[in-house]
């Protein structure tokens, strides 16, 4: 009786266990059927660290079994450890109810095992040697699920879904637990789409005054040539620049050509057309027949470079020189200034030049009509 | 006859002292714990240094007032089961709540004007949201291309926060509004520099979008009813590229702290 009395006050105690806090997976995607790359972060209790110290402790994370789908081979790069100090991964193991993992022993050593069957991953240290963060670390575990070697791909059902952690602290198994819910969903991507339309605006204006803006009619005077006075774009002469002003949102940009009526015969009589004054490349000068033109300088505001094309360039160019070098011309156009991509405010000022020599017709009626052509390539 | 009753009374007062010592599961949170409790009949008062209870037996829980400076009280089965909860969709359109899968085509860019989800014809991005995280919510966005990028070509409008204006290329995102149920235990707060001035007409101030998951909204408890509209804004300069495949797929990602 008194036996029976006795062994009736024998109280069990309750079973203490703690909980993580701060408890996060923050996924790169949450749509159904997909894979995505994992952060699992949780904060240990108060008092408790993760460490190899008489007991090797183990931090589980639990996927839904059912639902998550592991693909490929894992790799020890598809993970990273840390507990307020990175931790290497020295080795993982992987297997249908694998719970273990042989790894080096090491200061920052953990090894990851890989239950495939029961989406569980667990890491421990790999040895005594492991140096313990402080109690109360903050633990973040990555998992890359979505490049090559190992793969986790999200459930197929759209639904709100339980990762549970745990950890074994000295060898008591689930002795710190948490859970966090994450929300799988069938869209979470927007496609944003945009236009923008086409553009070019070309421009040309003839004037001694190279920022001005004219109507047309577009023409150049030389007036009186004379062997002794060739005639030359610029105040000295009074003769106009030809100014072409060019804008475009063509990725590839775009070019200018010219082109004349006359081809090399140049500028010609009207009354006498067998009578020219001769386009041909090469310097004008005093006693020389030669007609043509030269591009002086290229300008914009802001885009691709404007340029000049290579037909024209490397050529002495200067408003008032009798000097100046000129390009031959034909009838059906070639280029003589362009930008590789986008350009706003581009502007080239283009001198004509003339100069006769003493066997050069008389006439006053020497003329010449010039095209330019701008083409965007978008 | 007198020994055997006695008996019979010292076996049912020991039989009720011993069986109250472990009858439920120990309950403890960060700051405190209950290592035993009293199943009985009519309840009473439980403190500690930082919580207090009051319990009753056999009554329909009320779910009122079950807290303190740090200890909470739940009442009824999903509070006693502990499942953590989140819900999360992302649609868009002129108005609420959207479609999934609508996407936002801002059409013909020009150099006159921002180009901005407008409520008219440009579709907003509508995000619901909940969820019984104690440490809060954060929702946030990732950009495929950091800009609106050409499908044929890398011309690329890139994103930037920016206070976007005509004539001048950029792009990103900036929250609208942001609401919860009245009865929400916290409320969602509009995370830097999604904050700026946003409006669908003139309220041009966007944050940047890349490749690096970027919070737009947060908050720091539960919520519920969680209400988001954002807006997706672009602009462009004389030089930006022409063409007609500029496209983004901005990824939007809800993470609950439990």
């Amino acid at each position: 009786m008194i036996s029976l009395i006795a062994s009736s006050f024998i109280v069990v105690g309750p079973v203490k266990a703690s909980s993580f806090t701060s408890m996060s997976d923050t996924m790169t995607r949450l749509k159904t059927s997909t894979t995505a790359d994992h952060t699992i972060g949780l904060t240990l209790p108060a008092t408790y660290d993760f460490d190899a110290t008489g007991s090797i402790d183990v931090i589980v994370v639990d996927f839904p079994a059912v639902n998550f789908v592991m693909g490929g081979v894992w790799a020890t790069t598809d993970f990273t450890f840390s507990d307020g100090t990175p931790r290497t991964i020295n080795a993982l193991n992987q297997g249908a109810g694998v719970t273990t993992v042989a790894c080096a022993d090491g200061v920052n050593n953990v090894g990851v095992a890989i239950d495939t069957t029961g989406m569980d991953f667990r890491i421990l240290p790999c040895g005594v040697s492991y140096t313990p963060q402080v109690a109360g670390a903050t633990i973040t575990f990555t998992i890359d699920g979505t490049t090559a070697d190992g793969t986790l791909t999200n459930l197929v059902a759209a639904n709100t879904y339980t990762v549970n952690l745990a950890m074994t602290d000295e060898g008591s198994v689930g002795a710190h637990t948490g859970s966090i819910s994450i929300g799988i969903v069938d869209n979470d991507q927007v496609a944003v789409s945009a236009n923008i339309d086409p553009t070019i605006t070309f421009d040309i204006d003839t004037s001694t005054i190279i920022g001005a803006d004219t109507a047309t009619p577009y023409v150049v005077s030389f007036g009186t040539v004379t062997t002794v006075d060739s005639r030359v774009s610029g105040d000295t002469d009074s003769v106009n620049y030809i100014l072409l002003d060019l804008a475009t949102n063509a990725a590839s940009g775009a070019s200018v050509t010219i082109q004349n009526v006359n081809g090399t015969s140049g500028l010609v009589s009207a009354s006498t057309p067998a009578d020219t004054v001769a386009n041909s490349d090469g310097a004008i000068a005093d006693g020389t027949e030669r007609y043509g033109f030269c591009v002086n300088s290229v300008s914009w505001t802001s885009g691709s470079p404007l340029t000049v094309s290579a037909d024209y360039l490397g050529m002495t160019c200067n408003a008032d020189s009798e000097t100046n070098d000129v390009e031959d011309l034909n009838t059906t156009g070639k280029s003589i200034i362009e930008a590789a991509g986008p350009i706003a405010g581009g502007r080239a000022v283009i001198v004509a030049n003339v100069s006769v020599s003493a066997i050069t017709e008389a006439h006053d009626d020497y003329a010449d009509t010039l095209t330019f052509v701008a083409t965007s390539t978008f | 006859m007198f020994r055997i009753n006695f008996l019979m009374m010292v076996f049912t007062v020991i039989f009720f002292a011993c069986w109250s010592g472990n009858a439920v599961e120990a309950m403890n949170s960060a700051n405190f714990e209950v290592t035993g409790d009293t199943i009985s009949i009519g309840g009473g008062n439980s403190s500690s240094a930082s919580y207090s209870a009051e319990d009753t037996f056999g009554d329909l829980a009320s779910g009122e007032g079950l807290e303190s400076a740090n200890y909470k009280g739940c009442s009824g089965f999903q509070c006693v089961d502990g499942s953590p909860y989140i819900s999360f969709s992302v649609k868009e359109g002129i108005l609420k709540p959207g479609a999934e899968g609508a996407g936002v085509a801002l059409g013909s860019l020009s150099t006159s004007s921002v180009t901005t989800s407008d409520g008219v014809g440009i579709n907003s991005v509508f995000i619901l949201t909940e969820t019984s995280a104690e440490n809060g919510l954060a929702v946030g966005v990732i950009s495929t291309y950091s800009g609106l990028k050409r499908l044929s070509t890398s011309d690329t409008i890139s994103s930037s926060t920016a206070t976007l204006s005509a004539g001048n290329e950029g792009y990103g995102v900036c929250v609208d509004s942001v609401s919860e149920d009245p009865d929400s235990p916290d409320s969602l707060s509009i995370a830097a520099p999604y904050d700026g001035t946003c409006n669908k007409i003139n309220g041009h101030d966007v944050g940047l979008v890349d490749a690096s998951l970027r919070t737009v909204v947060e908050s720091t408890g539960q919520i519920k009813g969680g209400d988001v509209e954002i807006l997706v804004k672009a602009s462009i300069s004389p030089i930006s590229a022409a063409g007609n495949d500029y496209i983004d797929t901005l990824t939007f990602v809800a993470t609950g702290t439990y």
